[in-house]
């Protein structure tokens, strides 16, 4: 990168299962405010806008940016569409630390949404891949047989899905945008949940939610007068064919190169000790250790050790979505910009109870596709 | 915004299919994508980032850029990212990541097979979800809104639209298009572009090429603007494009000389007011490359025109050279590459 990049602001709206009582207008400029206000600044300060979201057929608006001009406040205005997969949030973060470190402009607003009340995702994202037979089983079923391919290399046993997700269910409670709080949550009740795609069951499986998430970036000499920015020490997107002699589900070399690269950026060698706080993308559960190892936190086949000794609980070695992640809300094209805003906010202090004592430096991570896109970056409170 | 001469076009190449010959994205794609970097003289392992473009409501198919990723240079894994949407867009986002020094080449795709018999409907998804596209407009209808305004504002007069088509589709006079009836006054069939057609276009951006490489000269990319206009179409002055008129102040234009202008208007007084919009002193050509109204590919024309405009200076010798490309309703969206031949 050129030059140097700063979250000045984050905001998320309330996330929920149907925000009924907006628009998608109203839902996104709700996220749009917070950030502003968190970032102490108005719309005329930003430069430019990148809206992040998922296939426009998920609530059959075209190109939403143009119906969102109004309410991003990108009118008169660069305004961009990034998309990719399910890391559409991430991916369009990237798209703004770009913007940043071009010195094409000193505030960038980074916009994500997914409204799936107002959509049909799990038919709508049936996807037709090539030389294979349409499973019809929605996007569990490809994570079913991930996870299946995880535990027959690694013999992770077969707690851990409910381990990490009790983890993230308690940590979601303590979030107040989250929208599934079940302070009454117990290993029992996830291990007893209804077996959905063998091995997730219902309760590690993240909902179905309405929601948006806005950043604010700024280039160097604008972050120094802003409020405790959180500098953006590495940022990369890797994506590879999905289908291919090469494509390993379980451990995606796009995985492993992005991870490399933001570690490498950021000056990091052993990122499990050298992090403080990890927002991973985990819509299921399972999908945790195979995370783990896959972006360099655990060797092959211990990803799982990691979880069953709560190194990655809120008083671990690694605490691993002190948010709760996906599994508190997952509006799709926006739920990778959250993972990125709130290692934001973990840096600049200022997640609340949810909040990593004395975090320095975070990691967000979004995935999507056949686990063959891969977006994420290191933030530190500390300028590179 | 302008920037330092540093990158440049250095391969281009595109296809236009008027009927379905029945191939896939890939296979639309895959011979574009090598011509192009022939072109370049680039192999594939020298391209970091890829930026792709598809239309997944044109074409009905989510997920698209799944289906095209044997064709893209992404083994090992690169920096690829995709967006829904016109290709110019994409363009900008590779130009951005090269100016931030994330590589030191690009590849830029786009492609578009629409299986909607009637892309007209399918655009009005472009509107208001809540309170326009209910009421189920063809985009030619919301079009027809700022050919009227435009024609009721005294500027210009339905024979210059007329004189518009005749220029772009060969063999028809001013005199036939006014012969022929209404689709949505004051607009005519021949006044809309034909989008029953597939396309593909691959575009390769390099950082400090050589000064002559196997496509020719490179065209430099002296800055790319674009801005998006209010989405109510009520609030707008429609008989002007004050997004273009933002990017074209923003990057010079206006008042200066350009060799070759090509302009993305699916419609035909929509290329009277952005060559307005543009306000250029003198255009040496105007749509040499024929303009979109006889094929406008969904997501791809905008990206075509930019690639055209670049041939204009790697191959035929123009100094400086426009491509425009649009998105969105009556001109909603407007981005404009300007290419020179001197760094």
């Amino acid at each position: 990168m050129t030059g140097r990049c700063a979250v000045v602001g984050t905001g998320q709206t309330r996330h929920a299962a149907a925000r009924g009582d907006v628009t998608l207008a109203g839902l996104v400029g709700e996220a749009v405010d917070r950030a502003l206000a968190d970032a102490e600044v108005d719309r005329r300060d930003i430069g430019a806008v990148v809206l992040g979201k998922a296939p426009d057929m998920l609530e059959g608006v075209m190109s939403p940016e143009l119906y969102l001009a109004d309410a991003i406040g990108a009118v008169g205005k660069p305004v961009h569409r990034a998309y990719t997969s399910g890391n559409a949030g991430g991916v369009a973060a990237s798209v703004g630390v770009g913007l940043i470190a071009a010195g094409l402009h000193a505030r960038v607003l980074v916009v994500s949404f997914e409204k799936q009340s107002e959509a049909k995702a799990a038919g709508s994202t049936l996807q037709r891949v090539p030389f294979q037979a349409r499973w019809q089983g929605g996007t569990g079923s490809l994570f079913g047989a991930l996870c299946r391919e995880y535990i027959a290399r690694s013999g992770a046993p077969p707690d851990t899905g409910d381990l990490a997700a009790l983890k993230d269910r308690r940590n979601a409670v303590r979030n107040p945008y989250a929208q599934v709080r079940r302070a009454d949550i117990t290993l029992e009740a996830i291990a007893a949940s209804r077996m959905l795609w063998d091995p997730i069951r219902y309760l590690h499986s993240s909902p179905s939610s309405d929601g948006a998430c806005a950043i604010v970036l700024a280039d160097e000499a604008t972050a120094r007068r802003a409020p405790r920015p959180a500098w953006v020490h590495g940022s990369a997107v890797r994506s590879e064919p999905p289908v291919s002699p090469w494509h390993d589900n379980v451990d995606p070399r796009a995985g492993r190169d992005c991870a490399s690269a933001v570690y490498r950026q950021a000056g990091i060698s052993d990122p499990l000790r050298e992090l403080d706080v990890a927002e991973l993308f985990v819509p299921y559960s399972w999908m945790e250790p195979v995370l783990l190892e896959n972006l360099g936190f655990a060797e092959p086949g211990t990803g799982w050790r990691l979880i069953d000794r709560e190194m990655t609980a809120m008083t671990g070695l690694l605490p691993v979505n002190p948010s709760g992640g996906l599994l508190g809300a997952n509006p799709i094209g926006a739920a990778g910009l959250v993972r990125f805003a709130e290692a934001a906010m973990q840096v600049r202090g200022r997640a609340g109870d949810h909040q990593v004592d004395g975090a320095r430096l975070a990691v967000g991570h979004a995935a999507g596709g056949y686990s063959n896109c891969v977006a994420m970056w290191v933030v530190g409170s500390e300028r590179p | 915004m302008t920037v330092e001469h540093r990158i440049a076009v250095v391969g281009f190449a595109s296809r236009i299919l008027h009927a379905s010959d029945g191939s896939s994205d890939a296979e639309l794609l895959a011979p574009v994508v090598d011509e192009a970097l022939a072109a370049s003289g680039l192999d594939r392992a020298g391209i970091g980032v890829v930026c792709t473009a598809s239309s997944e409501l044109g074409s009905g198919i989510v997920g698209s850029v799944m289906e095209v990723y044997d064709v893209l240079p992404c083994w090992p894994p690169v920096t690829h990212t995709h967006l829904e949407g016109e290709g110019a867009f994409a363009l900008y986002e590779a130009w951005v990541r090269l100016l931030a020094g994330e590589a030191d080449a690009a590849l830029v795709c786009a492609y578009s097979r629409p299986l909607a018999r009637d892309l007209s409907q399918v655009l009005a998804l472009q509107l208001d979800p809540y309170l326009v596209a209910p009421l189920a407009p063809r985009s030619y209808h919301v079009a027809a809104l700022q050919a009227r305004a435009l024609l009721d504002s005294g500027r210009y007069a339905e024979r210059d639209l007329a004189a518009v088509v005749s220029a772009r589709r060969t063999g028809l006079t001013p005199g036939a298009v006014l012969a022929q009836p209404y689709v949505a006054p004051p607009l005519r069939e021949p006044d809309c572009s034909t989008t029953e057609c597939a396309g593909a276009a691959a575009l390769v951006l390099a950082v400090d090429p050589p000064a002559s490489g196997a496509a020719g000269q490179p065209a430099w990319i002296a800055g790319i603007d674009h801005r998006v206009e209010t989405s109510a179409l009520g609030m707008r002055d429609l008989t002007r494009s004050v997004s273009t008129e933002a990017a074209s102040a923003g990057l010079g234009l206006r008042g200066s000389v350009i060799d070759v202008l090509e302009v993305h208007a699916p419609y035909s007084h929509q290329e009277l007011i952005v060559v307005d919009a543009i306000g250029a002193r003198r255009v040496g050509a105007l749509n040499p490359s024929g303009g979109v109204l006889p094929a406008d590919p969904l997501g791809v024309s905008g990206l075509i025109r930019i690639g055209a405009a670049a041939s204009a200076v790697s191959r035929d010798g123009a100094h400086r050279a426009v491509g425009h490309a649009t998105n969105g309703p009556c001109l909603q969206q407007n981005l404009l590459c300007v290419l020179e031949s001197h760094r």
